[in-house]
């Protein structure tokens, strides 16, 4: 049973800080969650993800807290912006525009209903970002049951281009639930490269959806790395509306211990002569949950359709599970679609010449899936922020290698 | 319940045993009323706890059975219809259903093949089959003495001579009811899902096979040659067991469409093999699959899955699915034995308006388990089409392997082809490897065959046999032919 009483009072307290017409609309979504719940399993694409251990928990609204030392993620030559605990340094309010049809409308109209906004940024047309804008979301939590909802936007007028790195860090070990919805529009010919890490604490729950539309000849590049959490689900949702539009979707998900991460994605070819790229590796340490489910639609009327997905996965851990989906929806018949799955071990033979040549067993096998991850890694193109993945992912794998070696 | 009891009973009936026959049915409550004598073969539309002991009842089953079914008939109410299949249809009412009828009315069959449509004889005559067949297949009430029944007995002496147990479900319920009583269910549960659980309770007629230990069938075993019992219903249960060490190759099914008045096919078929056994399982399904705009057809939703109990033990569904108007029909493998081999093999085309979702699972617990799987879809006209498939390996499965091929063709702008292909490894050792692709039929192929003077319906039937030759090489020959000739008739009109 969904606690209402703590969710009411949840709202109660968010009530003084918003205005009147807020107020209806907001208390609107509070009763559409109350009517819709939370996802659980009978629900086909939740099949593998349960949200419902959350409904009883009594959750409060994070406060505000002191911004801890930014040392360890400040990277060079980029525009910083500090999210602490869903409060903006600088307070800035909501852009306009249009909510995409949520993956669950329980999640959706709890994020509506609490929501503060988070990153919020408009490009005029032709403007360049001639920096990265490396966004620092971090949670700073000592007590349970708090919770921080979320909701950024993105949009790049014609020929507007920008890349945004959405860095999500948990920092203590209380219990936590977080929402975060992004709307991306991309105008005719503008170009966006996003990259979200996802590094959150070990007792985290998280729904984080993006939905892009990406309008004529745009194109969009978003990489998804997935470290941390405790149960975790994203929703990332790239639809090609206009022709020649592009849009190249990829990721690692890399849990460990007991972690469930579920990755959802859709890429909608909606007008004709649309390319549309995924690849995405999957790793699963100790008891861990990986799901991913890929799904590519052509509707009818979108002809010459290039698409291509790829899904690798390597379950290393002996109680791990992996589960994958790519799924093809085809309506049109001149369309050039392919996607392939493969679960697999590390290479014998490989490991065998690596030990002939002397390197440890140990050190061997750290390399070779090393290798196979940085099939992901690789795709961020700027330097020191795939330096710093390349690090995280080094320390999350444990063992002897050298980073400044391989970097 | 006096277990001998039928309804041309002469005696007069006790009306105090609630359980009686005629009791039972005129105790029936709803409004459709009861109007059938108790004589005649078919019951009245409806389903409830009454028309499930007037079928067992009618068919003479012993008392465990009767149990069977009834547990399967109380799940099925509690269950809901599953909609998660990527089909459209109306809501089906399982109260207008008849759930027992004799084989065929041949009050409303035709007389004569004069009086059959000349659509259905002209396929007949490009797929080349014999007048006295076409007959039969088009539901004639010709009184079947020809060849096949003197096939049918040099046949049966073979068979028996080999030790292979080859008849229907209720004659071996009778005749062999230790052995059906043991694997009865034992793949399917009487629970397993809506159609199985309707299944269940109400299934009237279908095959049963018993290969004994070591003994290689001598001869492909085919539904075909039963002719009493072809006509076997809507809810066909069949039930294959293969013991150690034996062979076993089974065809279900027939190239030529059917005349079919049933709208819903609910089937359950069940396969068991034991250590070292190896069973085939090919099907061709050429039902009714409606007119061009959708109207009439038939609803296949078929559960069928194979056990692979034994160790180095082998099932291998192979299918050729053209009729319907909607398919859901999920083929497939338990490896639960270490080193068994679980295959399947399917070409699925969809014309006109027909739906099809289908695919197979392999379900992977023994080490060492191996698995195929190939799938061809095409799609013409506004036929929709999905792969749904599931490759599922438990942390016992020591070194499992599956491979994956799921290829569609499309035929026109207006059809669809779908994959969902699910994977869940729970085992390190695994190695899985799952490719799909979608086209349509290249214009270089087509301009080529055209430029070698090949009219184009049959430059696109040579291409389509193509991409399903994969498939079509684990028919049998003589199958394999037919399936040919069959996807050619079937996708007349795609093409122009």
């Amino acid at each position: 049973m969904l606690n209402q009483d703590a969710y009411t009072r949840a709202f109660e307290a968010l009530l003084p800080s918003l205005s009147g017409s807020e107020r209806d609309t907001r208390s609107a979504q509070l009763q559409r969650f109350f009517s819709a719940g939370l996802p659980n399993r009978s629900i086909e694409t939740f099949k593998y993800s349960d949200f419902t251990a959350l409904a009883e928990g009594a959750f409060a609204l994070a406060l505000k807290a002191p911004s801890p030392s930014l040392d360890a993620w400040t990277l060079p030559d980029c525009t910083q912006q500090l999210l602490i605990n869903g409060h903006a340094a600088t307070p800035t309010a909501a852009l306009d525009g249009p909510i995409s049809e949520p993956a669950h409308a329980g999640l959706a109209a709890l994020n509506a209903a609490f929501a503060t906004p988070g990153l919020q940024l408009q490009l005029e047309r032709n403007v360049a970002l001639e920096q990265p804008l490396h966004v620092l979301n971090l949670s700073v939590l000592d007590t349970p049951a708090k919770m921080i909802h979320l909701r950024h936007r993105i949009r790049l007028e014609a020929g507007a281009s920008a890349t945004v790195v959405l860095h999500d860090i948990g920092l203590g070990d209380a219990e936590r639930w977080i929402t975060q919805t992004l709307e991306i529009d991309l105008a005719a010919n503008a170009r966006l490269q996003l990259i979200r890490i996802q590094d959150e604490s070990a007792a985290t729950s998280g729904w984080f959806q993006a939905t892009a539309r990406i309008q004529r000849d745009a194109s969009i590049q978003l990489l998804q790395f997935d470290f941390g959490g405790a149960r975790i689900r994203n929703d990332l949702r790239l639809l090609l509306q206009g022709e020649g539009a592009e849009c190249g979707l990829h990721g690692l998900f890399a849990p460990a211990g007991g972690t469930h991460v579920d990755n959802h994605t859709v890429i909608e070819h909606q007008a004709p002569h649309c390319v549309s790229r995924e690849f995405f590796r999957g790793l699963a340490w100790d008891k861990a949950h990986a799901v991913f489910n890929g799904r590519i639609v052509v509707q009818p009327g979108a002809q010459k359709t290039d698409s291509e997905q790829r899904i690798a996965n390597l379950v290393i851990g002996k109680g791990a599970e992996i589960n994958a989906k790519p799924e093809l929806e085809i309506h049109a018949d001149d369309v050039k679609c392919a996607h392939g799955a493969t679960f697999g071990q590390l290479d014998t033979s490989a490991l065998f010449y690596l030990r002939t040549r002397g390197v440890p067993e140990a050190t061997a096998l750290s390399l070779l899936t090393f290798s196979f991850a940085a099939d992901a890694l690789q795709r961020i193109s700027w330097p020191s922020l795939r330096e710093f993945v390349t690090r995280r992912f080094l320390a999350r794998m444990g063992g002897d290698l050298d980073a400044g070696e391989l970097l | 319940m006096p277990a001998n009891a039928t309804f041309n009973d002469t005696q007069t009936p006790d009306s105090s045993d609630p359980l009686d026959a005629r009791n039972l049915m005129r105790n029936r409550t709803y409004a459709a009323g009861f109007v059938t004598d108790v004589d005649s073969e078919t019951l009245p539309p409806g389903l409830d706890e009454d028309v499930v002991r007037a079928i067992s009842l009618r068919k003479n089953e012993p008392e465990w059975l009767l149990e069977f079914r009834l547990k399967a008939f109380r799940r099925w109410q509690k269950m809901t219809e599953p909609l998660w299949a990527n089909v459209q249809y109306p809501p089906i009412d399982y109260q207008s259903i008849s759930y027992y009828s004799a084989p065929k009315s041949m009050a409303n069959a035709p007389k004569s093949l004069d009086e059959v449509d000349p659509k259905l004889l002209e396929t007949y005559t490009k797929l080349g089959i014999p007048v006295q067949e076409q007959a039969m297949l088009a539901g004639v009430a010709v009184d079947m003495v020809f060849d096949s029944v003197s096939v049918g007995t040099t046949f049966k002496k073979k068979l028996s001579e080999a030790g292979v147990i080859f008849c229907s479900i209720s004659e071996a319920v009778h005749e062999h009811p230790e052995l059906v009583r043991k694997y009865l269910g034992s793949v399917v549960p009487f629970g397993d899902n809506f159609y199985a659980a309707l299944n269940s309770a109400v299934f009237t007629d279908g095959s049963f096979v018993f290969i004994p230990k070591g003994v290689r069938c001598p001869m492909e075993l085919s539904t075909y040659f039963r002719i009493n019992e072809r006509n076997t219903g809507q809810f066909e249960r069949t039930l294959i067991v293969a013991e150690e060490a034996s062979h076993v190759s089974y065809l279900e099914g027939c190239t030529a469409p059917q005349r079919d008045e049933n709208q819903l096919h609910a089937a359950v078929v069940e396969l068991v093999a034991l250590d070292d056994a190896e069973i085939k399982y090919s099907t061709v399904q050429n039902w009714y699959p409606g007119d061009e705009n959708g109207v009439g057809g038939i609803y296949n939703f078929v559960t069928k899955r194979g056990d692979c109990r034994g160790p180095r033990s082998k099932i291998s569904w192979t299918q050729v699915e053209t009729g319907s108007a909607i398919t859901w029909k999920y083929p497939s493998c338990i490896l639960r034995g270490d080193d068994s081999v679980g295959e399947f093999y399917s070409v699925a085309l969809t014309h006109h308006r027909q739906q099809a979702d289908t695919g197979t699972k392999m379900i992977h617990i023994g080490r060492n388990t191996r698995s195929t799987i190939v799938s061809k879809g095409i799609s013409a006209g506004h036929g929709q089409q999905s792969y749904r498939g599931l490759v599922r390996v438990l942390p016992s499965a020591e070194g499992a392997r599956n491979y994956t091929q799921c290829d569609s063709l499309l035929i026109g702008d207006q059809c669809g082809a779908h994959t969902f292909p699910y994977t869940e490894i729970r085992n390190p050792s695994a190695i899985l490897e799952h490719e799909a692709t979608t086209s349509k039929i290249s214009d270089d192929q087509l301009f080529y065959a055209r430029t070698r003077g090949i009219g184009e319906e049959d430059a696109v039937s040579m291409i389509v046999n193509g991409f399903c030759k994969a498939v079509f090489k684990e028919l049998p020959m003589e199958f394999a032919v037919e399936a040919q000739k069959l996807l050619q008739v079937s996708l007349e009109g795609a093409v122009g």
